[in-house]
Order: C-alpha cells, then structure tokens, then sequence
C-alpha cells in the first residue's frame, strides 16, 4: 500500500542555516506518527515543506503517492504552531472560509461549521467574534478549523498548547475518533507524555536530521538499562546478581550486572521464597529518552 | 484559480460589511463637503464684516486737488470731505470713518493718491480694496468733466474682447474661459478621486494582510492555497470593494459637485478611462504594497515598508500646478509615462482637455502601465512568498534584493 506520507532526503537552508539537512521518513495509513525534536530542531520547516509552503532545496515530498499540490491539500488538515483566526470575524463565518477553502461547498462548510462547533462544546458562541473567545476557546475553533473537511492526513504542531487539562482530554478523544475511522495523524509536540499514550511510531530530529525514529516499544527497548523495578520484602543489595538498587517509595529499582537476565533473578527470588508484589522491566520513559539523545 | 475566486469573494463581503468601509464611503464626503462649507461661510462671513467696514462708514476725502473740490459728491457711495490730513486722522480716531483718501495737488500728473486706514491687514481681506470699488470711476469722471460722454464711458471702460479659441487645425474649437475653468475644477476632482481611492484600496490590501501576519492566521490559510493564489483574491476583492466605492464616490460627486460640469462638459470616455486607470493604478501600488508589506513583521512596520510607494504615487501633487497650466505640456507628458503617477495624471489630462491629447497616448500609456503593473505582479509576489511567514525578524535590503533575484517557486 502507497505510504500516506513520504519525505525523501528532503534539505532546506535559510542563508547560512541549514534548517533540515537530508531527512527522511515514511507515514503509514492509519498511524499516529510522533515527529518530535528540541526547539529550533527543523520540525516546523519540515512540516512546512509538507504542506507546500515553502519548497525544499532538494529532496522530494509525497502526500498519497504523489506531491502535495491543490487539489491534495484537501485531503490534508494543518494546524500550525504559530495560529491564529481572524479576530474580527464570527466563529462560523471563519470555519466556513477555511472550509470553502479546502474545497467544501457553501453549504457543506456551513453544515459541518456547526457540527464541528458542536463537537467542540462551542456551538453557542457560532455567532461571536473570534477575539471575544478566550485562548482556550479559539484553540478549540482551531482544532475544528483543521478537521471540519474530514481530512486523510492530519499534521497538528503542538496541539495542546494553552489547553487545560479537560480541553487536552477532548482533543485526545478526538484524535482517537479521527484515527480510529481511518485518519492518519503526524503529531508534534513537547509533551512527551502525550506521546507515550497517542504514538505507535516516533520520530526524533535534531539539528535538522534524523537522530531516532522506531517504534514507541522498540525505541524504549533499546535504551533500557539491564534493570527491573521490584517490590519485595527482600534487602536486594545482598543479591549475587544486583550491581546496584535506588530505593523511593519503597519500591526498588535494581541494575542486574551485566549478562545477568531479569527471568533467571526473578526465579532465583522466587524459589528462595521472597514476596514478590511487583516485577517488570525497567524502561525510561520517552522524555529520559529524548533528553539523553538531544545531549548526546 | 477557483480558490482565489473564495478569498476573492471572502474579502470583498469582509471589507464591504466593515464600519470603516461605510464611513470612509459615505461619510467622509460628506463631512469633506461640511468643513468646506463652513470654512467658506466663515471666510465670507470676515470678508462681509470687513467690507461693511469699508461700506457701512463714509469715506474719507482730503483733496488738494481742486477739481475734485469743485465736483459733486458720488452717487454710489458716501463721502466725507476733510480740510487737511488732521481734521481727516480727528474722524478715524472717533470712528465717524474708518478710511480717508488723500487726492494731492499734482493728482493729473502722477495719478498717485494715499489711502491711510485704522483697519488691519489680514490673510483673508489683504486682497480686498479698502476704499469703495466705485472711487476710480468718480476719480476718471471728475478728471474728464469737460471730455464727451463716449469719451468718457470709453475711458471708464476701455475695451470688451471677444476671445476665440483655435484648435490645433486653426478652426474654432468652441471653447471658452469659463469652460476651462470648469473643466480644470472637474480634472482636479478626478484627480483627488483616483488618488483617494487607489490608496484606500491598497491601504485595505496592507490592512488586511497585516492583521492576516499580525495574527497568524496566514499559515492555516496556506495550508490550502498558494501564496499566488492568495495575492490574486485579494487583489480581486479588495480591487472590486475599491471600484465600489469609487463608483459610489463618482455618483455623489455628479450629483453634487459635478452635476453642472458633467452635463456639460464630461466626455463619457473619461468615466470609461477613470474606472480603467484605477484598475491598473491600484494593481500596480495594490501589488507593491502587498509585496513591500509582506515583509513588515507587524502592522506599523508593514505600513513603514509600503509608505514608499505611497510617497512616489502622490508625487504628481508637487508639480500639480505645471500639470493644471498646461496639460498636455512636458511635465504631464513626463509624469504620464512614469507608472506610479501616470494613472492620476492622464485621467487629469484626459478629463481637463479631452481634445488637446495625442490620439496615441491613452494606449501608450496604457502599454506602460500594464507592462509596469505585470512586473510590480511579479516581483511582488516573490517577496509575498517569503515574507508571509516571515514572523519576528525584519530583513535586511541585501536580503530583499536576493529574494527579488531567486527564480520563482
């Protein structure tokens, strides 16, 4: 199956900067894809040469098998960092231009203006103007700006920004609406924990290339340390096979020397008749992860 | 194209629909008219006070002179006659007069008379006589007493020409001063027509596309149309809300101001050029504004950016008075085939004497224009391209000038 998105050896220079330099990566249909990175990394140029606004140096982008040119943008939903709307103009009026812009018709926009408003919780403020909205508010508008055309491929650039935790909740839900009919969605954000919950697949620049990509499962794999975390009555510190044992809250994060196994301590535990209340392996989280890459 | 037809469409209800649109239609006319009228009522109202100053208290005579001793007084105004100057100074310290003339001995000879006033000179009435328009009739009638009376009427006016103006084949062209003088008031109003309202229309374009930069609105709207795209609707729309108020403004005016000298003297050509010349005048300035405008990264410097073109399109006011004595002369021939100015000044030229023109200069200069407009396009829209999104920072010439030299794409 043609890959929704793919961005092949694509490199953009401002003057002297080079802002990406030779990165590439594939989207798959249906994904929740993580295109993370430190500030100022490339991700918003990159996500801008996506979406055609501004053209790469060299390198190739295609959306659906081919560039991305009028008639594909339809199929794309944008939500850029640096947003906003119209502020002297009504809720509705904005959602239905931005509409008729992605190809709806008058009447499709102004219908699906409302449902979306609606989905929103901010249907009663369809006939305000945008700056009568709190930030929280036109953040949402945003959010129904970028969907409201059904799009195959959703790219948002931190969406959770200036959102409170109930509004983060809706948005999650409704990412997990769109994915779950077919959508495909190319998050970028900082909030790792976000990341964690959305994304199967990540993607990490730096500096304008590639320096992680994988899945979310196999990418924490390779950066585990050989270490469980365990909850026993047990003193550990004693253990032939423990090297060293962090203690909070009582529960116990133990390193195993090297070439020792989790599976054979665990049964060595076992079979001299500790507790065991908690046992699993010890992986960092994406945000130990993305700050171990970024200083490397 | 389709898209650019939305944002077309978009941005002419949006701007039509703005409070600023309807005052600046409607009202600022008016309220042009109203402070006209009432500076004229007011300088009239001086210029009334300071004539029945002049009219309302005799005047004042002090004559060395015997003829004009021994001659009656006049019948259009009063006199007081003064022995000597004294007597004469007595009366204006007690305001029985405000003005006294002093005919001296030798006056035949040198027809040299001193008026001596308590008023003051002003900006308003210097012009105005102080002694009654009628003195120098009374001086010529009392100096020709014994002369005949055809004579007389002769001196007191000596000739009435009948002037005959000559086209450029030497037959009479019909014209008169009169006309002229109407001619040239309605070639200035289309004049300050056109320029208001090309840069009331570009002004929407820079407002627009400021508060589009100002609130990021512009990188959604670019998600689904191309900067190229988006610079044609706006042009388009903003080009019709301009041509709507021009309109407006040009019905207001015949029906005012205008309703005599159009019935007259307007050619129907000069609507049909005036409407032509403000398309190509305002995507000319509309286009540079955008492009220049673009790369402001908030209003006020958007506006200091695009200022430049304003200033170079309002030149032809400096020379005005060369273009308004002779319109088909070197200066406006010059100031026609420059594009900033030339919409402003052949509509001048046109409207002021339609039949002086060259047959050949409407379409020459139209050529001009147009080639002029597709260039200011051009490289307007490379310069819209990159500084749409440009956020923060405001670039430098060096840099322009190597966006402006990029190909395009």
């Amino acid at each position: 199956m043609t890959p929704v998105l793919e961005v092949r050896e694509v490199a953009k220079s401002f003057g002297a900067k080079r802002a990406v330099d030779g990165v590439s990566l594939t989207v798959e249909k249906g994904e929740v894809f993580g295109l993370l990175g430190p500030n100022g990394a490339g991700k918003t140029s990159l996500i801008r040469m996506i979406m055609d606004i501004t053209r790469p140096d060299s390198g190739e982008v295609r959306v659906f098998g081919s560039p991305v040119t009028g008639e594909r943008k339809h199929r794309i939903g944008y939500l850029p960092e640096e947003r906003g709307l119209y502020p002297k103009q009504r809720v509705v009026d904005v959602l239905a231009y931005l509409g008729r812009l992605k190809g709806l018709s008058a009447h499709v926009a102004a219908v699906r203006a409302d449902r979306w408003l609606d989905r929103v919780g901010l249907l009663e403020t369809r006939k305000k103007r945008i700056r009568e909205l709190s930030k929280g508010m036109q953040q949402k508008v945003q959010i129904a700006a970028v969907l409201l055309h059904e799009p195959e491929l959703v790219i948002m650039d931190e969406p959770f920004s200036g959102l409170d935790p109930v509004n983060r909740a809706l948005v999650i839900e409704i990412m997990k609406e769109i994915t779950s009919k077919g959508a495909t969605l190319v998050l970028s954000t900082h909030l790792m924990d976000q990341v964690e919950a959305l994304c199967a697949r990540v993607f990490l620049i730096h500096r304008g290339r590639n320096v992680l990509e994988g899945s979310v499962r196999e990418i924490k794999e390779r950066f585990a340390d050989n270490a469980v975390i365990l909850d026993t009555d047990r003193d550990l510190s004693v253990h032939p096979d423990v090297e060293r044992v962090e203690t909070r809250n009582g529960v116990a994060k133990v390193w195993l020397k090297p070439g020792q196994g989790p599976e054979p301590f665990l049964a060595s535990l076992l079979s001299s008749g500790a507790r065991v209340r908690r046992f699993e392996r010890a992986l960092p989280s994406l945000d130990e992860i993305f700050v171990k890459v970024v200083a490397a | 194209m389709s898209k650019a037809w939305i944002v077309a469409k978009h941005e002419f209800l949006v701007t039509i629909r703005r409070v600023w649109f309807v005052i600046s239609t409607f009202v600022f006319p008016l309220l042009f008219l109203a402070i006209g009228g009432v500076l004229m009522l007011v300088m009239r109202h001086t210029i009334e006070q300071q004539e029945a100053r002049v009219s309302g208290l005799p005047l004042g005579v002090v004559s060395e002179w015997k003829d004009l001793d021994e001659a009656k007084d006049p019948d259009s105004f009063r006199i007081l006659r003064f022995k000597s100057e004294n007597e004469a100074t007595a009366a204006l310290r007690e305001g029985r007069i405000a003005t006294y003339v002093v005919v001296p001995e030798n006056y035949v000879a040198t027809g040299r008379v001193t008026v001596k006033t308590a008023n003051k000179p002003t900006l308003l009435t210097s012009g105005k006589g102080l002694t009654p328009p009628a003195l120098g009739a009374w001086l010529v009638e009392v100096a020709l007493a014994r002369v005949d009376e055809h004579r007389r009427a002769r001196a007191r006016d000596p000739f009435q020409a009948q002037t005959v103006y000559l086209d450029r084949t030497g037959a009479p062209s019909g014209e008169d001063a009169q006309g002229a003088l109407k001619r040239s008031i309605t070639g200035y109003s289309f004049f300050f027509l056109l320029f208001l309202s090309i840069f009331t229309a570009s002004g929407y374009l820079l407002n627009g596309m400021a508060d589009e930069k100002e609130n990021r609105v512009m990188e959604i709207v670019l998600s689904s149309i191309t900067p190229g795209e988006l610079m044609l609707g706006k042009l388009v729309g903003l080009g019709a809300a301009g041509l709507l108020q021009l309109a407006i403004w040009i019905s207001m005016g015949v029906v005012g101001v205008l309703a005599m000298a159009v019935q007259i003297l307007l050619d129907p050509l000069a609507f049909v050029y005036c409407l032509v010349f403000f398309l190509l005048g305002y995507l000319l300035f509309g286009s540079l504004m955008l492009g220049f405008g673009a790369l402001g990264t908030n209003f006020r410097e958007s506006q200091q950016m695009a200022s430049f073109w304003t200033f170079i399109g309002i030149s032809p006011m400096f020379v005005h008075m060369a273009i308004v004595e002779d319109p088909h002369g070197l200066v406006a021939r010059i100031f026609s085939y420059i594009p900033f100015t030339a919409a402003v000044t052949m509509t001048f030229r046109y409207v002021t004497d339609p039949k002086g023109m060259p047959w050949y200069e409407v379409p020459a200069v139209m050529i001009v224009l147009l080639a002029s407009t597709a260039l200011a396009l051009r490289l307007s829209a490379k310069l819209y391209r990159v500084g749409l999104l440009l956020y923060g920072k405001r670039p430098g010439l060096r840099e322009i000038w190597r966006w402006l030299r990029a190909p395009a794409g």
